[in-house]
């Protein structure tokens, strides 16, 4: 998982999976209910290089881990806000390796084609449904364990 | 960080919307920060709203973004209405074939309604 001094990769082909630490119940092979993905950036690591599981180290075992392939990412979204103007929205993988997580990746935000860093630039309404749209692209890998919060 | 609540009553599903304001921060490591009172207190709106034309929530959950989710399935379709800790409240619903329709909902009594009633509709059909 180290990075080695290995460059960052930044392509990514449609059917490369990445993985996701999530917190919603369900089977493995099912399709999560739903996650909690936060925006305008996440963390996914990719399958390139590292397992499902190592989404969850060093501490998240009490979580799950969901699949989707880089396909599964939303195509863009208009927004028309209350003054009538439209933006576009749309969202991109990206690798951001660290040194102890190479496969370390962000699903970011982009407005009108420039990187939104902060919650409040995406309408929520958007987000909703970006959200929803990746929940729809995942398959449970990991189960969450059964067992008190 | 969810709770399935298929055989819950009203009662227990507020409970355990309360018991969402104790999980830790960063639960996910995502940075995440525990749901407000007011965002709690919002989402049990919701569901008072709800009474009249009860329709079973399937889970409650903290949401990443700060706040609580409250979501519904029946077969194919899906709906969720979220309680942000930023104040808005935003109803969700999807057939899973790839379009999702979200929009903001007010915080009032005749707005909560309204949602309840749409909640309904789209169960209905």
């Amino acid at each position: 998982m180290y990075r080695k001094s290995r460059p960052i990769d930044p392509e990514f082909l449609p059917p490369e999976l990445l993985y996701y630490r999530m917190g919603v119940p369900g089977t493995v092979g099912s399709r999560p209910d739903g996650v909690d993905i936060r925006l305008p950036e996440d963390s996914v690591n990719r399958g390139k290089y590292s397992e499902p599981n190592d989404v969850l180290f060093p501490n998240y075992f009490h979580l799950g881990v969901a699949q989707f392939p880089v396909s599964g990412i939303p195509a863009p979204r208009s927004f028309t806000d209350q003054l009538g103007t439209t933006r576009e929205f749309h969202l991109k993988v990206e690798h951001d390796p660290w040194e102890d997580n190479y496969s370390h990746s962000e699903v970011r935000a982009f407005r009108e084609g420039t990187r939104v860093t902060h919650t409040s630039k995406i309408p929520v309404t958007v987000k909703a449904e970006f959200r929803q749209l990746i929940a729809e692209a995942m398959v449970i890998r990991v189960a969450v364990p059964a067992r008190p919060l | 960080m969810a709770a399935p609540t298929a055989e819950m009553g009203l009662a227990e599903i507020v409970k355990e919307l309360l018991r969402l304001h104790s999980i830790r921060p960063n639960w996910n490591g995502l940075d995440s920060v525990p749901p407000t009172f007011d965002a709690i207190g919002r989402a049990i709106s919701v569901l008072s709203a709800l009474q009249e034309t009860w329709i079973q929530p399937t889970r409650v959950t903290a949401s990443a973004e700060g706040g609580v989710a409250i979501t519904f399935r029946r077969h194919e379709k899906f709906a969720s209405v979220e309680s942000l800790n930023s104040g808005e409240i935003v109803l969700l619903t999807s057939d899973g074939t790839g379009n999702p329709c979200a929009r903001e909902v007010a915080a009032t009594d005749e707005a909560l309604r309204k949602t309840a009633q749409d909640l309904c509709e789209y169960f209905k059909h």
